[in-house]
Formats: C-alpha cells, sequence, structure tokens
C-alpha cells in the first residue's frame, strides 16, 4: 500500500525533510486518536494530545535512530505525552471512572443505523475505563492497533513473551469488567 | 504441559494464528482439561467484541492545527544557539582577562541601557513618522485596481521571503510555482468542462477563481502570511454563517495560494461543503492544478470520500503526469477503482 516504508519516512524528517511529516500524520492521527480517546474516553483531550504527540516528534526528531521501528517508538512518545499530561494535571488513573461520565464520548440522543454501533463503543469504552491504565494500554494497542507482540514488548520494555501474557490478562479482565457490568 | 505454557498463545489459538505444532499442544490441554473451552469460548467473545468497535473519526480542527504545526516549524525552525553566557563565563575563567572582561562588560552594559533610553516609545518619532509618510504614499492592496494588484502581491511575495521558504516539496514535481489566476483561466480554456455543466456552475467557478465577489470576507488575503492565512480558514469552518463568499474564497485558496500547507487546510475546510455538486466538480477540477503530493492526496481522498465520479478523469491524468510521487500514484489508481 505504502511505498515508502515508516521508518524512511521518519529518517528523511529526522534530516530535516520535517514536511514529510504530514505522511506520517496521514497514516497515523486518526489511529492515535482513538488510541488516547479509548484510554481517556475524552475527545477534546484525544484531539490536544494528538496534536502533541507530531510537536513532541519535531522537537526529539533528533532521538530516533535509523532502522528502528517506527511505531514502537511513536506509541513510546504517545504514552509518555499521555503520562505527562496527567502528571501536570495532577490527575490520577482512578479518577477517570469518577469523570467518565462527562467525558465519554456521547452518542445520546441519536437514531439511525449507527446506533448499535455507538452503543458498543460505549459499552467499550466504559469497560476499558474500569481496568488499569497499563492494561488497558496493552489491550488496544495490541486488538485494537493490531499491533505485533514484538512492538508492543518495545514499547513496554518486557519481553515479547511477557507482552503475549499481559495482553492475555488484560482481555480476561476486560471479559470480568463487562459481565460484571452488562 | 501446564496452564502458563501455553497462556502466552491463547490468543493467537482462539484467532487461529498459531503454527501446527502449538496448536496440537492447546487442543491436547484442552482434551486433559474440559472446564478450559469455557475459557476459551469467553476470550473468543471479547476479541471479536474488542475488535469489531470502529475507529471514530477525529475532528476535522485537528489537521488544520497539525498543519499550521508544521508551517510554523517550517517558517521558523528552532535553532541551538550557544547561550551569551557561556562565552562570559569563559572570558572570566582566565584571571589574565579579568579585568579586561570586567571592562568590556561594563561597556557592553552600559551600551546596552543608553540604546534602551534612546529607543523608548515615544523617543523615535523620526522613524514612526517616516512609516507614517511610506503608508499614506503606498496605496494598500485592497484599495488598488487589479492590474496593480497584480505587481503589488509579487512584491509582497517578494518581501515575504519566509513564505517562498515555506513551500514545501515531496517531489521534483513539487518545486513547479503554483499556477496563477490567469494561467488557471487559459488552462480552463485549454481544457473543455465535461458534459454537464451548467452555465452557472462555470460563472460560479470563475467568480470563485478571480475572487471578484470576495469583498466582506477577505479570507485569504495575500498580504497575510500563511499562518494566518491557515488560521482564517480555520475560523470559517468554524463560522455558522456559510454562503458562497466563504465558499469562493476556499476555493480560490485551492487553487491559487502558493503555499500547499494553505491549500491543504482550504480543501479541509472544503469538505463542510463537499455535499454541494459545484464544490464536488471544483474539487475534482482542482486535482488538475495541485503539484503538490500532500495536496494531491488530501484531493484524492476527498474524491473517494465523496464518490466524486467526475474526478476519474482528473486521477486519470494524474497517473500519466511524468514524475508523478509514488504513493499519489497508489492512491489514485485505489481512487479510481473505488469511485468507478
Amino acid at each position: 500500500m505504502h511505498s515508502l516504508s515508516d521508518e524512511n519516512i521518519m529518517w528523511k524528517v529526522c534530516n530535516g525533510q520535517v514536511e514529510q511529516l504530514g505522511l506520517l500524520f496521514e497514516r497515523y492521527h486518526v489511529k492515535l486518536y482513538n488510541f488516547f480517546l479509548r484510554t481517556t474516553a475524552d475527545k477534546e483531550l484525544s484531539q490536544d494530545l494528538t496534536q502533541n504527540v507530531f510537536e513532541r516528534i519535531l522537537k526529539y526528531k533528533k532521538t530516533y535512530k535509523e532502522g528502528a521501528s517506527f511505531k514502537s517508538w511513536f506509541y513510546r512518545i504517545a504514552r509518555n505525552v499521555k503520562i505527562d499530561h496527567f502528571k501536570k494535571q495532577k490527575m490520577q488513573t482512578s479518577s477517570l471512572d469518577e469523570a467518565k461520565a462527562d467525558r465519554n464520548p456521547s452518542f445520546a440522543g441519536q437514531d439511525g443505523p449507527y446506533m448499535e454501533q455507538e452503543e458498543r463503543i460505549r459499552i467499550l469504552y466504559e469497560s476499558l475505563n474500569q481496568l488499569p491504565s497499563d492494561k488497558r494500554e496493552i489491550l488496544i494497542l495490541s486488538q485494537l492497533e493490531e499491533m505485533e507482540y514484538r512492538e508492543i514488548a518495545k514499547i513496554f520494555d518486557i519481553t515479547e513473551n511477557s507482552a503475549r501474557v499481559k495482553v492475555h490478562r488484560a482481555l480476561k479482565s476486560l471479559k470480568e469488567v463487562f459481565h460484571k457490568k452488562y | 504441559m501446564k496452564y502458563e505454557d501455553i497462556e502466552p498463545y491463547l490468543i493467537d489459538f482462539v484467532k487461529g494464528n498459531l503454527d501446527e505444532d502449538l496448536e496440537y499442544r492447546i487442543r491436547a490441554y484442552l482434551n486433559a482439561n474440559p472446564d478450559f473451552q469455557k475459557e476459551i469460548d469467553e476470550l473468543k467473545d471479547t476479541l471479536e467484541f474488542v475488535q469489531e468497535s470502529p475507529l471514530i473519526e477525529p475532528e476535522p480542527g485537528l489537521k488544520m492545527e497539525f498543519y499550521a504545526m508544521l508551517n510554523a516549524y517550517q517558517v521558523s525552525p528552532p535553532t541551538e544557539k550557544t547561550p551569551v553566557w557561556t562565552y562570559i563565563l569563559d572570558v572570566f575563567q582566565s584571571r589574565k582577562t579579568l579585568t579586561w572582561g570586567s571592562f568590556i562588560l561594563v561597556i557592553f552594559l552600559a551600551g546596552y541601557f543608553t540604546s534602551n533610553i534612546i529607543h523608548q516609545p515615544g523617543t523615535d518619532q523620526s522613524e514612526s513618522a517616516l512609516s507614517a509618510n511610506q503608508a499614506q504614499e503606498k496605496p494598500s492592496a485592497s484599495q488598488a485596481p487589479y492590474s496593480e494588484k497584480k505587481y503589488q502581491d509579487q512584491d509582497l511575495s517578494a518581501e515575504n521571503s519566509a513564505d517562498e521558504g515555506e513551500e514545501y516539496t515531496l517531489s521534483s514535481e513539487d518545486s513547479k510555482e503554483p499556477l496563477a489566476i490567469s494561467e488557471i483561466e487559459a488552462l480552463d480554456n485549454e481544457i473543455p468542462a465535461s458534459g454537464g455543466i451548467s452555465d452557472e456552475l462555470i460563472a460560479f467557478e470563475q467568480r470563485a477563481r478571480s475572487g471578484e465577489d470576495i469583498s466582506r470576507d477577505q479570507l485569504i488575503k495575500n498580504d497575510l502570511n500563511s499562518d494566518e492565512r491557515i488560521q482564517n480558514i480555520y475560523t470559517s469552518m468554524k463560522s455558522v454563517n456559510q454562503d458562497e463568499v466563504i465558499i469562493q474564497a476556499l476555493i480560490r485558496a485551492l487553487n491559487t495560494d502558493p503555499n500547499p500547507n494553505v491549500r491543504i487546510a482550504a480543501i479541509e475546510a472544503l469538505e463542510k461543503f463537499a455535499g454541494q455538486n459545484q464544490v464536488k466538480h471544483i474539487i475534482a477540477r482542482s486535482l488538475d492544478n495541485q503539484s503538490s503530493a500532500t495536496v494531491q492526496l488530501a484531493t484524492i481522498d476527498l474524491i473517494v470520500k465523496y464518490q466524486i465520479k467526475e474526478g476519474a478523469s482528473s486521477l486519470k491524468k494524474l497517473l500519466v503526469q511524468p514524475g508523478i510521487n509514488q504513493t499519489v500514484k497508489q492512491q489514485a489508481e485505489i481512487a479510481l477503482e473505488l469511485i468507478s
């Protein structure tokens, strides 16, 4: 599909062709936005964090090493941006539960063919928000972002086998939350 | 075999992604532990539930903000400068030069403060008076007749060298200068409009390109820098009273703005009106004028998203362009399939 790999494009950005970041933005901004949306359940915040990630890429482009997996590096930055944001706001992960009523993407009051789909999203978000941050992130990256275990292992600085186990346990936790609530 | 040994592979087992050996080992465990089937079934249900959840599109403002940020970075990238203090400290580290260093510092500080006193607001009347005179002598761009304005625009572009520098490229084709209004009109004469286009539509397009109706909004004024032009477009997206003036200004920006970031912003904003047939037509036609790969990609996206079938001829033209960017080529081919 893509003639240039993410790594090649990022390397060009590193070497001063910053306009190439537009291509990476086009490839990843929807996924990244959904990564934040699913981990924070806040549309506005997710937009801001997505923008922050690309700003940080520009700022720290020199830290990207040639040939390194772009996806892993990219989502590491994304995690750091999110962690920094909540540190700055002095918000605990658990407070997401308290605020979820306000920040949950709301589709209430809408009719039509998308209603069932939107209800599904709402249930998923509410269930995800019951999980600890680490489990939520690893689940989103593996199942929703379809990231490979070796890439997840790099992001979380763990072994590939450990990544597999963590994804499985996160999925089990989600199932338990889901069954409790619905 | 223990549960711990098969646990890392259970998700791939459910998805059917395992090699024969691992799958056999898990099935063997399942045979020895029939209760385990329940866990597998639940895992399967949960996976299906998670994976069937669709992605949500972010607000268009995200793209706008990104390209504005990228544009600002290109115009004035941060520079890594060595602080002046390090030089001063270097000087003072040497005892021999301490006296000279102190002397130079005193002179420097004295000069700095004297300069500040002289240049305080209100004291530099001669300079501000000169600027006012110059302003009076030089008519503004908006006051000038069209023929004069053309030359003024050239002056402005020459003065604003930063804007020239921010023109970015993805391929050698992108270094082409964007078409001037007259060139686009000439191009329009060469390429006959596709069948079924009404006179009204042609008139609308011509008005949009000439900008003759744009007096109230002045959305994309040429004397603004590209950041301000992008910001104006972004503001127009939030406007409640969208009307033809805004559409025309956006189309004009899309077809004539020298900065590709502005053109991308314009096409993003135009998406709001893409339900209108005349806007669809103009989006399709604009592909003929675009030389920036990024703008071409954004236009192709809209052609596919809104199933603009008349975009097929522009896509075909694009595909035979020499030096076409490979990503653009692939997307154009896919788009052709998707709209036909």
